[in-house]
């Protein structure tokens, strides 16, 4: 293949970003059979998350590394290469750069630490004219690697991730790109892609936001930022990027107070934290305070139907289930209103169980799926409120195929809790997660969750934005 | 950008420059004596308020600028007098141009519109309730210029105490749409103003109907 130089490169940077993420190749600069080296782990990560095409290990010091044959450099390999995965020491990266860019490769995933953020500003800019010489984009560098499911593409040193799922994690630390990935992992809910930023010497938070907002995989992008070089360009993509679908964003730096002169009240009230915040809910993108409500949140927006409005109703197997539901909901937007005399007498006619207390929260005071099908069926015809939830504090036989029914079933959108119920719960949960059903461990969290798609709903409904990225 | 490179305007210009924009102050005038200042409260109907007019007093009450509550000639002038007295032993040095008389206006929810220009987004306006409220519960929220309608309205609904402006024990609800053109006035100096460093309209008094700024603080860049 032919290398073509692109002199306005900010144009193609979806395709560029396109090629890199579907890359076909890849060469691993800096493999290593050392299992305690990055080199190692990199390579053995792409070899464990199942990448299809060749993968080219690349030391000068080795004919094989992890049963791979090893070129002593990138002009070494035979054929073309996509992407390059860099692992060698910072002032051999530029060179590195030079060598793949003459193999056709559209990208490098730079690992490597030891550029601005090490104070060696100079290197860096050397990075970026090797890359730009050669018409390639630059990921990091000082990143943990990205990981792409569709493509299989684990090029990340650690954690291999393989469920797919409707997530895609773009964050500014590897042990927040961790947690926010081996929690959908583990849960079954998985994720479509992780992007580590570090130094984003080339391609920045927007630049992956409008790719992700584009890739067809990907129903909410999750965000974890420290900082932010161009402020009016995060806004404008932000905008852009929630017409299509919903951003969950996590902004570090919370106590810390901006340096403003205190001339006036607003300077002295305005931290940078608080302007940040209110910018991206200017833009539609929800606002999370910990990591716990960002992955609830993504979750919720990722699984639940668009819910039309703020009325909560809980259906659960105890009172407390229920109360600790109504305990948070107006915190979190949402108002649980009573049940028309229409609906409870609806209710009551068609199979409510004998003590079951027909209000909202409506505790049905019995574990049987049956019942609660019934029951949640019935009230559904009501309009009794925009979300259902259905709140299950202890082991229910049949929960999961309950919870399928009713969220294909049901008018209202639909989450569920499912918390005190032992093993049957947490396979409960697996199960509910792959069919991808909104599922949280307690009461608190899905009503915290269910805040958030009210929250983006209400966020499109105001500006005329017709259905986008969540049903 | 420290306090030598910027200014504040003095308050009858700044009030023309929101009036521009058509936010409303009580009627005012700029006295510079206490015949001046004695005239004033004599056509007036409603009680007037004075206040200092110097660039050395950055915080006027603090220092004995500001008198509410005075009725008719013969109090504004001594008023007046003792006034300068005060200021001048309270910041000694300060070059006093006179003051500012306004009629004084009707209770109601007091509220801080701002404006600042922030480092990551740029143009940016705040809203929040006045007094304890900003001051100890910092309850403000923030939107980037231009904001629309919506921001605006999202605004009033996104501050803790935003119950207060829907009427709270029997007093009634106050006007959301004269605050919503105001939010959408302060957005619009920032964009269009660019010396205009940062801005309090504090308070700003909203009633059934209708608002008015009650004081104007804007700094310039030099």
């Amino acid at each position: 293949m032919e290398l073509i130089i692109e002199p306005d490169y900010k144009m193609n940077t979806n395709d560029q970003l396109n090629r890199i993420f579907n890359a076909g190749s890849i060469a691993v600069v800096g493999a290593s059979s050392d299992q305690r080296k990055f080199g190692y782990m990199t390579l053995n990560s792409l070899i464990q998350g199942g990448f299809e095409g060749p993968i080219y290990p690349i030391n000068p010091k080795a004919d094989e590394v992890l049963g791979l044959k090893c070129y002593p450099s990138v002009s070494d390999v035979p054929g073309n290469i996509d992407l390059v995965s860099v692992i060698v020491p910072a002032r051999f990266v530029p060179e590195v750069i030079r060598e793949a860019g003459a193999k056709g490769a559209a990208g490098a995933v730079v690992h490597s630490g030891g550029f601005s953020e090490a104070g060696n500003q100079e290197l860096e800019d050397q990075l970026l004219s090797a890359a730009r010489e050669c018409g390639m984009r630059i990921l990091g560098p000082n990143i943990q690697g990205i990981n792409y499911i569709p493509n299989k593409m684990c090029c990340m040193f650690l954690p291999v991730i393989k469920t797919r799922g409707p997530l895609t994690v773009i964050t500014q630390s590897g042990t927040v790109t961790t947690a926010l990935t081996e929690w959908p992992d583990q849960e079954g809910l998985g994720i479509s892609a992780a992007v580590n930023l570090g130094n984003q010497m080339d391609l920045c938070e927007s630049d992956y936001l409008d790719f992700f907002a584009q890739d067809p995989e990907t129903r909410v992008i999750v965000m974890y930022l420290e900082g932010v070089k161009d402020g009016s360009r995060l806004f404008k993509t932000l905008r852009r990027t929630t017409t299509i679908k919903p951003v969950v964003i996590l902004k570090a730096g919370r106590t810390s107070v901006g340096k403003r002169s205190a001339a006036s009240h607003t300077g002295s009230l305005a931290s940078n934290y608080d302007v940040f915040a209110s910018a991206c809910r200017q833009c539609g993108a929800y606002i999370a305070h910990d990591l716990e409500e960002t992955y609830d949140a993504a979750k919720a927006l990722a699984c639940m139907r668009s819910p039309r409005g703020n009325r909560l109703l809980s259906v659960s197997t105890s009172g407390g289930a229920g109360i600790l539901a109504g305990d948070h909901a107006e915190q979190f937007g949402l108002a649980m209103p009573l049940l028309s005399e229409e609906a409870i007498k609806g209710i009551r006619d068609n199979g409510a169980p004998p003590l079951a207390n027909l209000s909202n929260p409506l505790d049905m005071v019995t574990l049987a799926a049956d019942h609660f099908e019934q029951v949640i069926q019935v009230a559904d015809r009501y309009d009794p409120a925009d979300v259902i939830l259905l709140n299950l504090g202890d082991p229910v036989e049949g929960a999961v195929a309950l919870a399928e029914k009713l969220s294909r079933q049901l008018t209202a959108s639909f989450a569920v809790t499912y918390f005190a119920g032992g093993e049957e719960e947490q396979l409960g949960q697996l199960a509910m997660h792959k069919r991808g059903i909104a599922v949280f461990k307690t009461p608190e969290r899905a009503v915290r969750g269910i805040g958030a798609a009210v929250w983006y709903a209400a966020y499109r409904r105001k500006r005329n934005l017709q259905q986008g990225g969540i049903q | 950008m420290n306090i030598a490179t910027r200014q504040m305007m003095e308050e009858p210009a700044a009030i023309q420059l929101i009036q521009k924009y058509g936010l409303k102050y009580p009627d005012h005038c700029w006295v510079t004596s206490a015949e001046e200042a004695a005239e004033f409260a004599a056509a007036s109907n409603d009680p007037i308020v004075l206040k200092i007019i110097s660039p050395q007093v950055i915080h006027k009450s603090d220092a004995g600028g500001v008198i509410t509550g005075i009725v008719g000639a013969e109090t504004a002038a001594r008023q007046f007098r003792e006034m300068i007295e005060k200021v001048k032993r309270t910041t000694p040095g300060a070059e006093i141009k006179g003051a500012l008389a306004c009629r004084q206006a009707e209770p109601g929810l007091e509220l801080i519109i701002g404006g600042l220009r922030d480092s990551v987004f740029g143009p940016t306006v705040m809203f929040g309730l006045g007094g304890i409220f900003t001051e100890v519960f910092k309850d403000v929220t923030f939107r980037i210029a231009p904001l629309d309608r919506i921001d605006a309205e999202e605004m009033l609904d996104e501050i803790k105490g935003r119950i207060l402006l829907d009427g709270y024990r029997g007093q009634p609800a106050v006007d959301r749409n004269a605050l919503a053109e105001a939010l959408l006035a302060v957005g619009n100096i920032m964009l269009a103003e660019d010396d205009v460093e940062e801005l309090d309209l504090n308070p700003v008094r909203v009633y059934p109907a209708g608002l008015l700024v009650l004081d104007a603080r804007v700094i310039k860049k030099y």
